[in-house]
C-alpha cells in the first residue's frame, strides 16, 4: 500500500513537472540564457580552484591545470605559516564589521527617515544627493579623500587647526585610517542601500498606520511597531546576505586608500591577494588564499541564515 | 520562402567562414603587440598612428603599442599577459618570474639580428643582466649600474637665499642647513608659503638610496659580514643613525607628513607645482616634470654636485645596481613575429635619430639637428633642437618608444624649443658617472628572486616587513618610537619570525655560486 502511494506520488511529480513545461514553454526558453551564464561564468570557473592544490604556471592556459605539479596543501600551509596570515583575517573582518555595526543600520535609518518626509520634492532631493557617491567611482573617492584629509592644506585639518588642535594624517596613521574607511564607505553607500528599504515600505498597508493612530500611537510608535515589523523579512534577508560578505572588506576602497604605513590596519585579504598573485604571479597561492576567504564566507551565511531562522525570521533557502 | 531564406543565410554564413583566411593573408603586415616601458600619456590617435605608420613604412611591421597609465603597471601588465591578446613583448624590471613561469623565449639565437642595437650596449655590460649561467638569454637589457638619486637643489632659491656658486651645498651638514633656511624663509624672498623643503618617494628605498652611503659602509647594498654571510642593507653599522636623521627632517617639517602615502603621480605633480626646494626622489620623476616646472615657475631651476654629495668624507649616494630588467619576448610567439619585432628595434635603437623620433615625434616636424648653433657638426655631435609645433599638429608622447634605449637615449643632446637642455637626456647622459656614488658590494651579481622566494618560504613576508616597519619607525609611530632598543627588538623580530637567517644563507649561497666559491 505504502509501495503504492510512493509511486502514485512520483508519477504526478513527474506529470505535474511535464506540465509545468508545457504550460510555461516561453518562460523556460527565457530562462535559458541565465542559467546558462550562470554554469559558464559562474560554475565552470569554478574548476580553476584547482589551481590552488597545484604549482600552476600562468602562461599554461586551461591546459596546465591539468599537467602543473600537484602539491596538495603547500599554498594552504604557507599561508597559515605567513606571520600576516593573521593580520589579514583580522582586518578583514575588523574593516567589515565596523562597517556593518555603522553603515547597516545607517541605510535603514535613512529610509524610515526619508519615508516619514512629507514634501514630495523635498524627499527626492534629499534622496537624489545620498545616491550621487555611489556613481563615484572609488579612484575618484579616494581622491577626495585624499584631499580633504590631506595635513597639507586639507580641509578637515583645516578646521581641526582653526579649533586649536594638531593636524591628524588620517590616512597615515594606524589609529585613524579604518574609521577613515569606514566613514568613506558610509558616505559612498549609505543613500544607495537605502533604496531596498524605502521600497519594502512602499508596500505597507497604509491601514495598520491609520489603526495606530486611532490607537493613539506617536510617530516613533508607529516606526517601531509598524513599519520595523513589516520590513524584518528585508532587514534580515539584507543582513544574512551582508554576513556572507564579512571576509569582503571592499577591496576598491582600501587599494585606493592604503599604503606601506598602514598595512598593520588596512591590509586585507583582497590587497594581499592581488598583491601575491598578479604583482609577484603567485596565482596558486592567491588562488588557496581566496579558496580559505570563499570557504569561510560560505560558512558565514549559512550561519546567518540558521541564526535567523532559529530567530524566527525568513532566511534565503 | 522561410526554407530559401535560411538556405540563403546559411549559404552567407559558410563563405564568409571560407573567405576570412583569404582575406587576411593578403599581404598583411606583420602584427606585434607590445607593453612598452613608458607609461606614456597625451599621444593623440593621430599621433599614435603618425607614428606607428612610419614604422610600418620602414620595416613593413605594424607595432601596437600597449602603453600602461603608470599608476600600477605591474598589476595592469600581469593582468595583459593573461588576457586573450597575446602579449608578443612586455618590459619589466625583473624577467626571472617570467622565465620561472615558462613564459619566455629564449633569444639566444635572435641577438645577431640586432647587431647595431647591441653595439650600443657593448659598453654598458651588454647582455650580463638578461643571461642566465648556462648561458641562454631571456631578454634585451634595460638598466646596467646607474646613478639616479642625486639630490637635487633649487637654484633659483638658493640665490634667493644668498648662496654664491661657491656655497652651494655638497655635504650632509650644508645641505641640511639650506633646508631650514627654505623652511624659514617660507613666504619671502620668492620663495612660496606652502614651499616643501624636501620630497621623496612613498617608501625608504629612495631617502636610503640619496644618503644612507653616508652612514654606512656599503650604502644601499647586500653586504658582506665577518661570518662570512650576505647580508641586506639594513643590517649595516650606521642604518639606525641614517633613520634618525630622517625622522628628525620629517619631525622638523622638511618632507611633508603626507609624502609617506604619495604615489609617484602625486610626486610628480608636486614637482612641477614649483613648491619643491629639494628632491630625493628618483631623478626622472624630476627631470620629466622640468618642462611643466618651467611652464609654471619660468625662473625656476635645478642644480645638483655632479659630483655626488658627501657626508664625513663618504659618498652619500648609492649607485642602483644593474637589474635582471629586460624585455621579454612570449614563449608563444611565433618565429617570424619575433624577428619582425627585432627589425623594429633595429631600425628604432640601432639609429639614435630614428630612436628619438620614436620618442618625440618625426625629424623635421618635431625636432632638427641645432645646425644654427652648432653648425654641421650638430649632426655628428648628435646636437637637437625641439621644434615649436603648430596648434594642429598631431601630438606624440613616446608610445613607440620601448624600453632598451638608455645607451642610446645617451647618445645625443636634446634641446627643448625654449634652447633648454632636456633635463631627462642631460642627467641620462650622466648615468655612467658612477664615481659620484657608492658601487653595490654585489655589483654584477643577479640573485635569482624566484630561487629565493621558493627556498625561503616567508622571504616576501621579509621584505614586507621591512617596507612596512621602516616607514613606521621613520613616522615614530607608537610602539615604534625610534630607539636603540626598539631597532634591536625589531631586528631580533627578523631573525625569530621572518627567517631572516635562511634568507641570509640563501642569498650567500646564491652570490657564492655566482663568483664560482
Amino acid at each position: 500500500m505504502a509501495a503504492h502511494a510512493k509511486k502514485t506520488a512520483v508519477v504526478n511529480q513527474k506529470l505535474t513537472w511535464k506540465k509545468s513545461l508545457k504550460k510555461y514553454t516561453w518562460l523556460y526558453i527565457l530562462l535559458i540564457p541565465g542559467v546558462l551564464w550562470y554554469v559558464i561564468f559562474k560554475y565552470l570557473p569554478m574548476f580553476g580552484i584547482v589551481i590552488a592544490f597545484e604549482k600552476y604556471g600562468p602562461f599554461t592556459g586551461i591546459k596546465g591545470m591539468f599537467t602543473a605539479k600537484w602539491v596538495g596543501w603547500y599554498w594552504f600551509r604557507r599561508f597559515f605559516k605567513s606571520i600576516y596570515a593573521e593580520r589579514l583575517i583580522k582586518n578583514s573582518l575588523v574593516i567589515s564589521l565596523k562597517k556593518l555595526v555603522v553603515c547597516f543600520p545607517a541605510s535603514i535609518i535613512l529610509a524610515i527617515l526619508l519615508n516619514a518626509v512629507p514634501g514630495k520634492h523635498y524627499k527626492k532631493s534629499i534622496q537624489t544627493i545620498s545616491y550621487l557617491p555611489h556613481f563615484l567611482s572609488a579612484v575618484v573617492v579616494a581622491s577626495i579623500v585624499r584631499t580633504i584629509t590631506s595635513t597639507d592644506g586639507g580641509l578637515i585639518n583645516l578646521i581641526i587647526l582653526k579649533l586649536g588642535g594638531q593636524p591628524i594624517f588620517f590616512l597615515g596613521s594606524n589609529k585613524y585610517f579604518q574609521g577613515t574607511l569606514v566613514l568613506t564607505e558610509l558616505w559612498k553607500t549609505v543613500g544607495w542601500n537605502s533604496i531596498i528599504y524605502l521600497a519594502a515600505m512602499t508596500g505597507i498597508d497604509p491601514s495598520l498606520y491609520e489603526a495606530a493612530t486611532v490607537d493613539g500611537a506617536n510617530w516613533h510608535h508607529k516606526i517601531w511597531h509598524v513599519t520595523l515589523p513589516a520590513i524584518a523579512p528585508i532587514i534580515s534577508l539584507m543582513l544574512i546576505l551582508r554576513c556572507g560578505e564579512l571576509m569582503n572588506a571592499g577591496f576598491e576602497m582600501t587599494f585606493n586608500l592604503y599604503s606601506s604605513a598602514v598595512y598593520e590596519t588596512g591590509d586585507i585579504i583582497d590587497t594581499y591577494v592581488y598583491r601575491e598573485g598578479l604583482t609577484n604571479m603567485n596565482y596558486s597561492y592567491s588562488t588557496a588564499v581566496n579558496v580559505f576567504k570563499s570557504v569561510v564566507s560560505l560558512v558565514l551565511v549559512l550561519g546567518s541564515n540558521f541564526g535567523a531562522k532559529a530567530m524566527g525570521q525568513e532566511g534565503i533557502w | 520562402m522561410k526554407k530559401l531564406f535560411s538556405l540563403l543565410m546559411m549559404m552567407i554564413m559558410v563563405v564568409s567562414v571560407l573567405a576570412i583566411p583569404v582575406w587576411a593573408a593578403a599581404d598583411d603586415p606583420i602584427v606585434v603587440n607590445v607593453i612598452p616601458e613608458s607609461s606614456a600619456t597625451g599621444s593623440s590617435a593621430e599621433g599614435y598612428k603618425m607614428i606607428q605608420d612610419w614604422i610600418l613604412e620602414n620595416t613593413g611591421v605594424l607595432v601596437n603599442a600597449i602603453t600602461l597609465d603608470g599608476t600600477d603597471d605591474k598589476n595592469q601588465k600581469n593582468a595583459l599577459l593573461n588576457g586573450t591578446t597575446r602579449i608578443d613583448v612586455w618590459w619589466d624590471s625583473n624577467w626571472m618570474q617570467y622565465k620561472a613561469n615558462d613564459m619566455l623565449k629564449n633569444m639566444k639565437d635572435y641577438i645577431d639580428l640586432i647587431p647595431n642595437t647591441m653595439a650600443y650596449w657593448s659598453n654598458y655590460g651588454g647582455l650580463m643582466s638578461v643571461t642566465d649561467k648556462d648561458g641562454n638569454v631571456w631578454g634585451l637589457p634595460r638598466h646596467c649600474n646607474r646613478v639616479f638619486e642625486h639630490t637635487f637643489i633649487r637654484e633659483d632659491y638658493l640665490k634667493a637665499l644668498g648662496y654664491t656658486e661657491d656655497q652651494y651645498p655638497t655635504t650632509m651638514e650644508q645641505l641640511e642647513e639650506y633646508l631650514y633656511k627654505v623652511k624659514a624663509a617660507a613666504g619671502t624672498n620668492g620663495i612660496p608659503e606652502n614651499v616643501i623643503p624636501m620630497i621623496t618617494r612613498s617608501r625608504m628605498d629612495d631617502m636610503e638610496y640619496h644618503f644612507l652611503g653616508g652612514y654606512t659602509a656599503y650604502g644601499r647594498s647586500n653586504w658582506q659580514d665577518e661570518d662570512g654571510l650576505i647580508k641586506p642593507y639594513y643590517l649595516q653599522d650606521g642604518y639606525f643613525e641614517f633613520l634618525q636623521q630622517m625622522k628628525k627632517w620629517r619631525d622638523d617639517g622638511i618632507f611633508l607628513q603626507d609624502n609617506v602615502t604619495w604615489n609617484t603621480n602625486t610626486v610628480r605633480e608636486m614637482l612641477a607645482s614649483g613648491r619643491v626646494a629639494s628632491s630625493s626622489a628618483y631623478s626622472t620623476d624630476l627631470c620629466n616634470q622640468y618642462i611643466n616646472l618651467r611652464k609654471n615657475v619660468p625662473e625656476a631651476k635645478w642644480w645638483t654636485p655632479v659630483e655626488g654629495m658627501t657626508r664625513n668624507g663618504e659618498l652619500m649616494e648609492s649607485q642602483i645596481k644593474g637589474e635582471p630588467a629586460a624585455m621579454c619576448f612570449n614563449v608563444n610567439t611565433p618565429d617570424e613575429v619575433v624577428k619582425a619585432y627585432l627589425k623594429v628595434l633595429e631600425f628604432l635603437y640601432g639609429d639614435w635619430a630614428n630612436n628619438y623620433s620614436a620618442q618625440i615625434g618625426l625629424q623635421g616636424l618635431y625636432w632638427d639637428y641645432d645646425t644654427e648653433n652648432y653648425g654641421e657638426e650638430a649632426k655628428t655631435l648628435h646636437i637637437v633642437k625641439t621644434l615649436e609645433t603648430a596648434a594642429e599638429q598631431p601630438k606624440y608622447s613616446k608610445d613607440f618608444w620601448f624600453s632598451i634605449g638608455l645607451p642610446t637615449e645617451a647618445d645625443c643632446v636634446m634641446y627643448d624649443a625654449d634652447g633648454v637642455q632636456n633635463m631627462q637626456n642631460e642627467w641620462i647622459r650622466h648615468q655612467g658617472d658612477t664615481f659620484s656614488a657608492k658601487e653595490a658590494f654585489d655589483s654584477g651579481i643577479y640573485y635569482n628572486t624566484v630561487d629565493l622566494y621558493e627556498n625561503v618560504m616567508l622571504a616576501s613576508d621579509l621584505e614586507t616587513a621591512i617596507k612596512e616597519n621602516t616607514i613606521r619607525f621613520f613616522m615614530g609611530e607608537e610602539g615604534y618610537e625610534l630607539t636603540e632598543e626598539n631597532w634591536a627588538k625589531f631586528i631580533q623580530r627578523l631573525y625569530d619570525e621572518f627567517e631572516l637567517q635562511e634568507y641570509c644563507e640563501e642569498l650567500t649561497r646564491q652570490y657564492n655560486e655566482a663568483k664560482g666559491l
